[in-house]
């Protein structure tokens, strides 16, 4: 089982200190949600983690191997990040946007192998795409998009997947499958962060919740201990009611 | 796979067509026959004069510099993310040519022979270099064509200025050609100063695009699937600034190859920008020898310069693609 662990990451960016001293972990076989409003610090925290951006101090392992300090394309072989949804530059086909998650194990090699395509054909298949596969991107809605992205991580086969807001511009029933993908992941052993800011999808799929304030982890753990309403008028700002697996927003709290 | 080495196969083709039209069409009219005799050495001597030290180096020198500009272009689009990128609309040509212009001007070409190209390409790499510089800080693509319109306008500005002081009319003229590029009376000697620093230029960014494609994801996309950003940068600025350099050092300014090059092949490679650099090189190497054919058949009293042919199309088309953009892809 893959452990990612962070541990006293602290970042600064512009002469502020975005990100206080935080320290989390992952491990394989865990769905983790990192909860907190905008601006709180919450991509900088996974970039850092990631060696995305320069941390000031700290220390991130995965599996005892110093991430910050590993090289480029080994640390992709492990962990696939997916950035906040961005349009493409160029309306690249399906499948080869989902091949660009070779590129890790192909960098010295030159091109795709024939193991290279089918392990595309497999993510493609994994993710209902295979109908979609010779579409280009720009004839696709948010959430098959996002179900491209989720297939390009997977065809890298890493260990965790880190995703910033993958669910931001989705309806609840893309958001609901995306989830559903990760949960097969997860299942299968993998490890996935994923930040969103959709409290019920939160509190419904993770398996254990940090959640961020200041550029602070100021909670983690599972959403039975963590979801309550003080927390959520602490953190967000807002009066929350929790029934067992389901949770209601009333309003802005006083 | 496949679909590229046909489509190259194809591009082949057609330059070897059309480099084949170049020798056969020019301002002496010769028959075909003769031209094929001089091609093996047979026939007249002026037949021969006219082939191998007219036409062919004339050619050649098209073809490379079409090449350079539709590689650099295609590069260029792939690092910024941008279809209008370009050499010529960004500036980089323009600079290129004023540092070589510069490099006449005050005589420093008397040194060696190697000063003028070397003169050329410092120009483009300082310009490419301060595309890249400024495309880290935006990633708006109106702001980085401004930064490219301002680069020009200073560029002419400066270019002007040395207009002006220029000592004697016929540095004036050469001023002008190199502005306005031209391959007229370039010999294989005026080649084989440029083509090194070309040949250099286009490895490197052929090195660069498995880099491109991972930089459609995005540029953090690209680095946490283990590019190297900032080497993969230089890696760029210092292909299209070497190639572009030379191209301009052979022929001046030739601005839009590398605009409609790379968006004409686009569509057949997938929108892949790794799989649009061969091809782009290809066809623009073509579209300038056809320029070229076009400046000498054009009745003109002085001969057209291959910059102004390459502009009389080049703008109205660039006008098209930003039109047709309408603020989403190419």
């Amino acid at each position: 089982m893959p452990e990612l662990a962070v541990s006293h990451l602290s970042c600064r960016r512009n002469g502020q200190q975005i990100l206080q001293s935080s320290n989390f972990s992952l491990s394989g076989g865990e769905l983790v949600i990192l909860l907190g409003p905008n601006g709180v610090g919450k991509s900088t925290l996974i970039q850092a983690s990631l060696g995305l951006v320069n941390a000031q101090t700290g220390t991130v392992t995965l599996d005892g191997c110093d991430v910050l300090r590993m090289r480029p394309v080994e640390r992709s072989r492990s962990i696939a990040y997916l950035p906040q949804a961005k349009q493409l530059a160029w309306p690249l086909r399906v499948r080869d946007v989902v091949s660009l998650g070779r590129y890790p194990h192909t960098e010295t090699s030159g091109g795709l192998t024939q193991t290279d395509w089918n392990i595309v054909g497999k993510a493609l298949k994994d993710c209902d795409l295979e109908d979609l596969a010779d579409r280009r991107v720009d004839c696709l809605s948010g959430g098959e998009l996002a179900r491209v992205h989720v297939a390009r991580a997977f065809s890298t086969h890493a260990k965790i997947i880190v995703a910033d807001e993958p669910t931001g511009s989705l309806d609840p029933r893309q958001a609901f499958s995306f989830m559903n993908l990760i949960r097969n992941f997860v299942t299968d052993g993998g490890g996935a962060l994923i930040v969103t800011h959709d409290l019920a999808l939160a509190h419904r799929f993770a398996d254990r919740l940090l959640w961020m304030h200041d550029g602070q982890i100021v909670a983690d753990g599972s959403p039975e201990e963590t979801f309550t309403p003080k927390r959520c008028a602490e953190v967000y700002g807002v009066d929350v009611t929790v029934a067992g697996r389901s949770m209601t927003i009333e309003g802005v709290s006083p | 796979m496949r679909v590229l080495s046909s489509l190259n196969a194809a591009l082949i083709f057609f330059a070897v067509i059309t480099v084949c039209a170049a020798c056969l069409i020019g301002s002496t009219a010769l028959p075909a026959s003769s031209i094929a005799k001089a091609l093996v050495l047979q026939g007249s001597a002026g037949d021969q004069i006219v082939l191998w030290e007219i036409r062919l180096p004339r050619t050649m020198a098209a073809f490379s510099v079409g090449a350079a500009l539709g590689a650099s272009g295609a590069a260029m689009q792939g690092l910024f993310r941008n279809p209008l990128a370009d050499p010529g609309v960004l500036g980089v040509s323009a600079c290129a040519s004023l540092a070589a212009t510069v490099s006449i001007y005050y005589g420093l070409t008397q040194m060696s022979v190697w000063i003028l190209p070397i003169a050329a390409i410092v120009g483009a790499l300082a310009a490419t270099t301060l595309l890249a510089v400024a495309n880290r800080f935006t990633h708006s693509v109106v702001t980085l064509l401004l930064i490219g319109v301002a680069l020009s306008s200073f560029t002419a500005a400066v270019m002007a200025l040395l207009l002006n002081l220029a000592p004697n009319p016929f540095s004036l003229s050469d001023m002008l050609n190199w502005s306005l590029g031209s391959v007229a009376n370039r010999g294989v000697y005026d080649i084989g100063l440029a083509l090194p620093f070309i040949t250099v230029g286009l490895i490197c960014l052929l090195l660069a695009r498995k880099g491109l494609d991972l930089l459609t994801l995005g540029e953090a996309a690209a680095v946490s699937l283990g590019l190297r950003l900032s080497n993969h940068r230089y890696l760029v600025v210092a292909g299209a600034g070497l190639a572009t350099g030379g191209a301009v050092a052979l022929a001046g300014a030739i601005g839009f190859v590398g605009l409609i090059a790379p968006h004409i092949i686009r569509p057949f490679v997938d929108y892949r920008p790794s799989h649009l650099l061969l091809p782009s090189a290809l066809l623009g190497g073509t579209l300038l020898v056809i320029a070229d054919i076009g400046v000498r058949v054009v009745p003109t009293n002085n001969e057209l310069n291959l910059g102004v042919m390459a502009a009389l199309f080049g703008a109205p088309v660039f006008i098209w693609i930003v039109v047709q953009r309408r603020g989403s892809y190419a």
